[in-house]
């Protein structure tokens, strides 16, 4: 028991040094959501005042609550993209014997390192070229590429976790690559496919350069007219979009956490013929 | 709950459900080559309905690209797999109709032990009656009844790779191919096992083609045995023909522990005797051989050899002396040291009554003329 004592000194240490740390991560960001309830007119912390008028101005505003829309109608489709060509990416780099496969790799995951700057100023004139500038479809396709990697990234890991044998077996029990996929591998890694996917959106919802290159007045996203709006009117307005945005940001993590003991827990009690009708279905 | 499902005959494989007989397999000139290095030379090969077959070598023998061309994962760079004389090359492993048991066992872990077993009869379109009666008779042969409901992650190891011949013979395919299915198991569950799987092939009655890295384990369980070494077979026969007749230098020290004497020269003595002196100058007494060719080496069993402090009247006799005793479960192996510095290796079983003979000691080592096989050392 002599031990406890010297163990337990340097927890506390510990302990202390992993609060710091989360509070030297998280404080930057929390710091926008009591501003966001001030009473004055400019943006200032300490806030002093408390007031519910930037979020009424927030709701009541077109130009806010179309931007809102935007960022879904963008969002969404290119984390939708990203998850199908994401996934069949890393099927193939980690499931087909491909002689390049650390090369096609390396130029799946170039959009992650890449300075989003350059992917922009790439983009525009071909967007332009093809008519796509201040539509929703080139900054879909945009942010589809800048998703990928993170799908890719997800479902590569996933399908790490487990033998390739498992694809083998079903294939000698007498599954087709389809079926194959749909009662083994997509079960394996629903969960890296549902996280990348959520990754994706995030990376979308977030996302600013390409934003402002490629989407017009009628397609701009809520990143953008922040940042116009910052320039702008320094209002506590911003501060209230950026607590939306935090807040929406946690419900995206507790989705994802929630799906996951969902999935887990359903897989322990799957009943043989539900999967079957689920797999068909 | 699911909708009941309606049998898609299939005729093909509706008839080869009907024969419950385990098929035959046939090689021929099955080969594989990455570029200019050949993973399998030309093989032939064939095992018989029902057979229980030992696939046996080193690694890198090529005995698992042998059984991934079977299986289907593996081209072939030529040759025909007959499968009851249709050849299956072509044949997606999906369409091939047999069953593989894996080294890790490649159970669904999202899956319950029932609906894995029950996963290759789903495969097939079967009823859901059909289905649940195959299960519950499958779950009987490898004696896990009351798992059904159990996922893989709540067996032991040796439970599980149980649901994985349950797996692997639901649907009663005529041929299963077995990848060291016993290869991550400890020795006392390896042994239990073994009997398991003997027990599993007899009332299942399919043809098994065992792949294994254990000789020991390959000739316990197999009617025959096939031995490769840098892709090639070097011999196929039942595990005593092997150990008594090695055709090969390779065959003789790999399958169980071999003395072997490199021959010098070799001459007739009467009656139908061999006098034959090897180069550490011993000279010793063979029966007849009909193959001999010019090059042969000796092989001389170490249990065959019997040791004692005075010579015997037996046909082969060379004197030596004990450098080294050990006991091991049941046996004591001698080293002894005979003319020329050469090592033997005796192995004696032990009786409560036995003596040992001491490190030091000169002794006489005895065998019999037929415990001296020549092997072809071509």
């Amino acid at each position: 028991m002599s031990g406890t004592l010297g163990n337990r000194i340097p927890s506390y240490a510990l302990a202390a040094f992993v609060t710091l740390f989360f509070a030297y991560l998280l404080l930057p960001s929390l710091i926008i959501v009591p501003m966001s309830f001030s009473g004055q007119s400019f943006l200032s912390f300490p806030p002093s005042g408390f007031s519910l008028r930037w979020y009424q101005g927030l709701a009541a505003d077109i130009v806010w609550r179309s931007a809102a829309a935007n960022s879904f109608l963008i969002g969404i489709p290119a984390a939708f993209i990203a998850v199908v060509l994401g996934t069949l990416s890393a099927l193939a780099v980690e499931r087909g014997a491909l002689r390049w496969s650390m090369t096609a790799m390396a130029l799946i995951v170039a959009p992650m390192m890449l300075p989003h700057v350059i992917l922009a100023i790439g983009l525009y004139p071909v967007m332009l070229d093809l008519g796509l500038l201040r539509g929703y479809l080139g900054v879909i396709i945009g942010h589809a590429v800048v998703g990928l990697p993170l799908v890719f990234v997800s479902v590569s890991a996933a399908l790490r976790s487990y033998s390739p044998a498992l694809e083998l077996a079903a294939m000698t029990c007498g599954a087709s690559p389809l079926r194959c996929f749909l009662h083994v591998t997509f079960p394996m890694i629903r969960m890296g496919i549902a996280g990348g996917g959520i990754l994706a959106f995030a990376a979308s919802f977030d996302e600013l350069m390409l934003a402002l290159f490629l989407t017009g007045t009628g397609t701009r996203t809520l990143p953008r007219l922040i940042w116009e709006q910052l320039n702008d009117f320094l209002t506590p307005i911003v501060a209230a979009v950026a607590t939306l945005i935090f807040a929406f940001s946690l419900l995206l993590l507790a989705m994802l956490a929630v799906f996951g003991r969902a999935t887990r827990s359903m897989q322990a009690s799957l009943p043989l013929a539900s999967a079957e009708a689920s797999a068909h279905g | 709950m699911a909708e009941p499902r309606t049998i898609e005959a299939q005729s093909g494989r509706a008839a080869e459900e009907v024969e419950r007989a385990g098929a035959s397999l046939r090689l021929e000139a099955i080969e594989k080559r990455y570029g200019t290095l050949a993973a399998l030379e030309p093989t032939d090969l064939e095992v018989r309905p029902g057979e229980f077959f030992g696939l046996i070598g080193p690694s890198g023998s090529g005995k698992s690209t042998l059984l991934g061309m079977i299986a289907g994962f593996v081209p072939p760079s030529g040759g025909r797999i007959l499968l009851n004389g249709a050849d299956i090359v072509g044949l997606p492993p999906y369409r091939r109709n047999l069953g593989m048991v894996f080294q890790n066992y490649a159970l669904f872990p999202h899956m319950s032990v029932a609906e894995n077993i029950a996963f290759p009869l789903r495969m097939r379109r079967l009823e859901r009656g059909e289905i649940e009666a195959r299960v519950a008779r499958m779950l009987e042969i490898v004696r896990l009844a009351g798992y059904a409901e159990r996922t893989p992650a709540q067996l032991s190891g040796g439970q599980q790779q149980r649901v994985a011949l349950a797996r692997a013979a639901s649907y009663d395919p005529t041929l299963l191919l077995m990848d060291e299915p016993l290869g991550a198991l400890d020795k006392n569950l390896r042994e239990e096992m073994q009997y398991e799987i003997k027990r599993f092939h007899q009332a299942i009655g399919a043809t098994i083609l065992y792949v294994t890295h254990d000789q020991d384990e390959a000739a316990t369980m197999s009617d025959r045995i096939a031995i490769l070494n840098h892709g090639r077979v070097m011999q196929v026969g039942r595990p005593r023909e092997l150990y008594e007749s090695p055709a090969s230098r390779f065959v003789a020290s790999f399958l169980g522990e071999a003395n072997l004497f490199e021959v010098a020269a070799v001459s007739q003595t009467p009656p139908m005797r061999l006098r034959v002196e090897t180069k550490d100058g011993l000279t010793l007494s063979a029966n007849q051989h009909p193959q001999l060719e010019a090059d042969a080496i000796v092989c001389v069993r170490p249990e065959a050899i019997q040791i004692a402090k005075n010579a015997g009247a037996a046909a082969n006799v060379i004197s030596g002396q004990v450098i080294d005793v050990v006991y091991t479960a049941g046996s004591l192996r001698y080293r002894v040291e005979v003319a020329g510095g050469r090592i033997v290796l005796v192995r004696r079983p032990l009786q409560r009554q036995s003596t040992v003979i001491e490190v030091g000691s000169p002794v006489y080592l005895s065998w019999d003329v037929a415990d001296t096989i020549l092997v072809p050392n071509p």
